[in-house]
């Protein structure tokens, strides 16, 4: 166990005596700052691991709250694919993959959204029981989108993006991905984050990385869902501050 | 009004008295101080007497420090404390002519008002300890008593009631009571006083003259006052033009009036004219066709004697700069952009708080974002429009906000978008809000707001979504009454209907002057709130916006649906100044009579050349008018005719850019004062301006209670002391260093 000497330790405390009313008071000023009340939704799907990771959805809430002005409601809801109203309750919808979804009516509930100005952010499971091939993966979310916005398109945002930097700064602007059992897949590193993108708009996101399983505290380095974290509010806040 | 401190204890001590409170405190810290003494009396190792001293120095401070959290003291804020002898009262007597003249029985007004006044005399002196006495007619003279105040003047020839009224506020008086018989000739604005007396928390009381006068003749008095269109318009959008008819009326009635673009009628409307004084708006909400020149013409009475007209220059291209600040994320910017983006005539530029710590770029021409608000109107000049969405007091700086207010006051505008109160209440009796045509409440205590600590209670498991509980749409509503205004030229109210809002915050008052666009509509039978409301304010204008931006709203609509791109686009072009001024002419005259001159004022042609004004009598002969430029007034001009003849008159001003503008008014052959027309008394008119101060219309019954029965009743803020993060670290700092210490002396 890491040990500090008796000196530093008194310098800590005193320390926390002389600026923990401080800290309380910028704490405070940051709550004051909060905008309106938004929910987070995942959407539903016919996927049977739609709603995987969705157990630790609050501590990402919680990581937004702590790090940003974002008014953002603690718990999550579920938005239905097959319903329309329910999907426009929220600007930003976070799903598991679109690729399963069959209907004609979820086809076009997903692309009314994202015409009506709606953000879709889909983030790859690190199981490759349920995300199997990444690049495969990959390819089912883009016929998907292409079939049910075909005005849209699926760029590469390169490490340059302002995603990245938009509010934390991403390292060497990649996307942390989460490694199944912790172990390196080279093929996956590969990938950074594709914007959708409808003309000038960015619409959605898909990330490879594994984001939901980073902050589920899935087997990874040390820090790695706070990194994970991060990456998703930089994802959320570019998506609501940036139109076109 | 100066608030008085008191203390209070709070948990068991609450219910005692102070002394006893203190007493109990003082018996508590003498036990706990001599526990401390004898507690350091021996310890493990033995101390010297300093080392001693300084440990119990540090436990006897934190005992203190305890025992005063325990005590829960709390500081009380009273708004309006009791203080007897303190209350004035000013008696204002009006000596106008009207007040004078005797009817068949030999009896005035005055006489009337004064024997109910009697009445009330002693029941006055003991609800108040000073009695001041004024008298008025155009101005106001303070008289030593009511005697003096009716016999020592002559009477006027005017009745300025509410500047008179006005000047009696100025002193400070507690309450005023006015004997008058209600009818203001000068053609002021009601409202400024009604709004001056509530700023003031002064109420006025009317005494009502009223005897038999019979009106001298039958007829009005009428001219149109004002008129208001902006001189260039926009091609296919909506603008208001709006008049002020002056009408002073002998009985009950209605006024007809018409809006005329050439051949063309707009709109017509019948306004109803109470006795008296009266000034009547009356606004219409006009689509500019093509580009070109527009003729409007205003026209009034039966058979339309009167007329008043210019004309609006029709622009075919615009382009509105936009400023948009944001003080909290939120989901509207996206939207708001969004709704923009799709007309190349609107330029964004944005500048989020630094406080939010985001960096992204923004603006339609990609300029990248500005650091904060500036702090300059300059720098703010060359945006047609700022927007400032949720945005707390303090983040801008008592310079930036400066600087929005002499921004508006010199032509910009400004709209104000707060959903909530927390960041609404921060600007109640800010220099923003100065401008703003709401009055804020103020904002709420942390304990009262529905998102504090709301973290600590909803942790959920995997099997915790939740059912959709995020609240509904609500939609706008246009306020009662309401069937035409600016209200029409900012919202689309054919298919997709008025906008929709989630969040919104109720303002404590509007502003008089303010124009209400848009209001809630309850379901439960409760008052509507408003959600919409602008006002000018100096060359300007300051809308504010008590809602979210909408976003929810345009997320619900269908893809192919342009409504909240109107709205925003509509809002914005309305707010958006134009440059130059329309030529105008104006009748100084009030109400002309042949053989007495008729003066007149032209302005604001365009280059800043002279119009040529040309005079058409009665029997249509024509000649023209010499202009003289008005003192103080770049492009303003003066001139005077003396009619010969009784019959409608007409001036037409033609001036540079095919401008114009045109008068037709009536001349009378006898003089026509409305203070000697004989009006009925307006007892409605002061029972409703009594009212809206808080006060009533004095007859029989008692008004006043006696000064030591009245309970002054005040807002008391109770501040508690005890619960401050500095009291908490000083504690644990002082903990701390005790332990420290004790460590030292090799206690621990």
């Amino acid at each position: 166990m890491k040990t500090i000497t008796r000196l530093h330790f008194l310098k800590l405390l005193l320390a926390g005596c002389a600026f923990a009313p401080g800290l309380a008071t910028l704490g405070r000023g940051l709550d004051q700052l909060r905008g309106e009340r938004v929910g987070w939704a995942r959407l539903k799907t016919p996927s049977a691991f739609w709603k995987r990771h969705s157990g630790s959805d609050p501590v990402l809430m919680q990581f937004f709250r702590r790090e940003t002005t974002l008014n953002i409601d603690p718990t999550w809801y579920v938005a239905d694919v097959e319903n329309l109203t329910e999907l426009c309750r929220f600007p930003l919808l976070f799903s598991q993959g679109v690729d399963l979804v069959q209907s004609d009516s979820g086809h076009t509930n997903v692309a009314e959204h994202i015409r009506r100005g709606g953000f879709l952010l889909i983030d790859a499971c690190c199981n490759p029981q349920i995300t199997g091939d990444y690049d495969d993966f990959l390819r089912r979310q883009i016929a998907f989108l292409r079939v049910a916005v075909p005005e849209a398109q699926v760029v590469v945002l390169s490490p340059a993006h302002e995603i990245y930097r938009c509010y934390f700064e991403i390292p060497e602007g990649r996307p942390p991905h989460t490694f199944y059992q912790n172990v390196y897949d080279p093929q996956k590193a590969a990938h950074g984050l594709y914007g959708l993108m409808v003309g000038r708009r960015l619409a959605g996101v898909i990330s490879l990385s594994g984001l939901q399983c980073g902050w589920d505290k899935m087997s990874a380095p040390p820090g790695h869902d706070v990194a994970c974290m991060r990456m998703l509010v930089n994802i959320y806040i570019y998506a609501m501050m940036q139109a076109s | 009004m100066n608030p008085q401190f008191d203390w209070q204890f709070g948990g068991c001590l609450r219910g005692f008295p102070p002394h006893q409170a203190w007493a109990i405190v003082a018996v508590c810290a003498v036990v706990g101080l001599a526990a401390v003494v004898w507690l350091y009396r021996r310890t493990l190792r033995p101390l010297s007497p300093g080392a001693r001293i300084t440990l119990v120095g540090f436990r006897a401070a934190i005992v203190l420090l305890l025992l005063l959290c325990l005590a829960n003291p709390a500081r009380l804020e009273n708004d309006r404390p009791p203080v007897p002898g303190r209350k004035t009262l000013a008696v204002i007597v009006d000596r106008s002519a009207s007040m004078s003249l005797p009817d068949a029985r030999r009896s005035t007004r005055l006489a009337a008002a004064l024997r109910v006044w009697n009445q009330h005399e002693s029941e006055a002196a003991k609800a108040f300890s000073q009695i001041k006495f004024y008298r008025f007619a155009t101005g106001l003279i303070t008289a030593g008593n009511l005697n003096e105040a009716v016999d020592a003047a002559e009477p006027g020839p005017e009745t300025r009631l509410y500047s008179a009224l006005r000047q009696a506020l100025d002193a400070n008086p507690d309450t005023i009571v006015c004997l008058t018989d209600g009818l203001d000739t000068t053609g002021n604005s009601r409202d400024e006083l009604t709004g001056e007396a509530l700023r003031r928390n002064v109420p006025l009381y009317f005494v009502a003259g009223i005897n038999q006068l019979q009106p001298a003749r039958a007829g009005e008095v009428m001219d149109i006052h004002e008129i208001k269109v902006p001189a260039k318009v926009w091609r296919q959008t909506q603008f208001a033009a709006s008049a002020l008819f002056k009408v002073t009326s002998p009985q009950n009635s209605e006024l007809p009036v018409e809006l005329w673009s050439g051949e063309t009628r707009l709109a017509s409307a019948s306004l109803s004219v109470r006795p008296g004084q009266n000034i009547l708006p009356w606004t219409v909400t006009v689509t500019a066709g093509e580009a070109g020149t527009m003729p409007l013409e205003f026209r009034a009475g039966k058979d339309f004697p009167l007329a008043a007209g210019c004309t609006v220059a029709v622009a075919d291209h615009k382009t509105v700069d936009v400023l948009y600040y944001q003080g909290a994320l939120q989901w509207g910017y996206r939207f708001l952009r969004l709704a923009l983006a799709g007309d190349a005539d609107f330029r964004l530029t944005s500048i989020l708080n630094p406080a939010l710590n985001v960096q992204v770029s923004s603006g339609t021409t990609g300029a990248p974002t500005w650091p904060d608000l500036p702090e300059t109107a300059d720098q703010l000049k060359r945006f047609q429009v700022v927007i400032l969405a949720h945005v707390f007091v303090n983040q801008l700086t008592a310079r930036q906000q400066a600087a929005l207010v002499e921004y508006v006051n010199g032509g910009g505008a400004v709209v104000f978008i707060a959903p909530d109160s927390q960041a609404a209440g921060g600007f109640a009796g800010s220099a923003l809000e100065q401008m703003l045509p709401v009055v804020f409440a103020s904002a709420p205590a942390d304990d009262q707001n529905p998102d504090a600590g709301v973290l600590s209670v909803q942790i959920a498991g995997p099997q915790a979504a939740q059912i959709q509980s995020l609240p509904d749409l609500k939609p706008f509503a246009l306020p009662a009454g309401t069937s035409h205004s600016a209200v029409s030229a900012v919202f689309d109210q054919s298919g997709d209907g008025l906008p929709q809002y989630v969040q919104n915050v109720a303002v404590r008052a509007v502003k008089p002057g303010a124009e209400i666009l848009a209001v809630s509509r309850p379901t439960d039978g409760s008052e509507p709130q408003v959600l919409l409301a602008r006002q000018q304010f100096g060359n300007g204008f300051a809308v504010a916006m008590m809602t979210d931006l909408l976003w929810r709203w345009k997320l619900s609509l269908p893809r192919d649906s342009r409504a909240l791109e109107r709205f925003w686009q509509q809002l914005l072009l309305s707010l958006a100044p134009v440059s130059g001024e329309g030529l105008r002419l104006t009748k100084l005259t009030e109400s002309p009579t042949t053989n007495a001159p008729v003066a007149l004022q032209v302005t604001g042609s365009l280059a800043g050349a002279p119009p040529k004004v040309v005079l058409v009598s009665p029997g249509k002969e024509t000649r023209p008018l010499t202009l003289q430029p008005a003192p103080g007034e770049e492009n303003g001009w003066t001139a005077s005719f003396i009619p010969t003849v009784g019959g409608t008159w007409q001036v037409a001003a033609t001036g540079t850019g095919n401008t114009s503008a045109r008068l037709v008014f009536p001349v009378a052959e006898n003089p026509a004062s409305a203070e000697m027309r004989n009006q009925p008394p307006d007892v409605d008119g002061l029972r409703q301006l009594a009212e809206a101060t808080g006060g009533e219309l004095i007859e029989a019954a008692p008004v006043f209670q006696p000064l030591d029965a009245a309970v002054v009743s005040g807002l008391v803020h109770v501040r508690p002391l005890w619960n401050s993060s500095a009291l908490l670290g000083m504690l644990l700092g002082l903990y701390g260093l005790e332990l420290i210490v004790r460590r030292r002396f090799k206690l621990l």
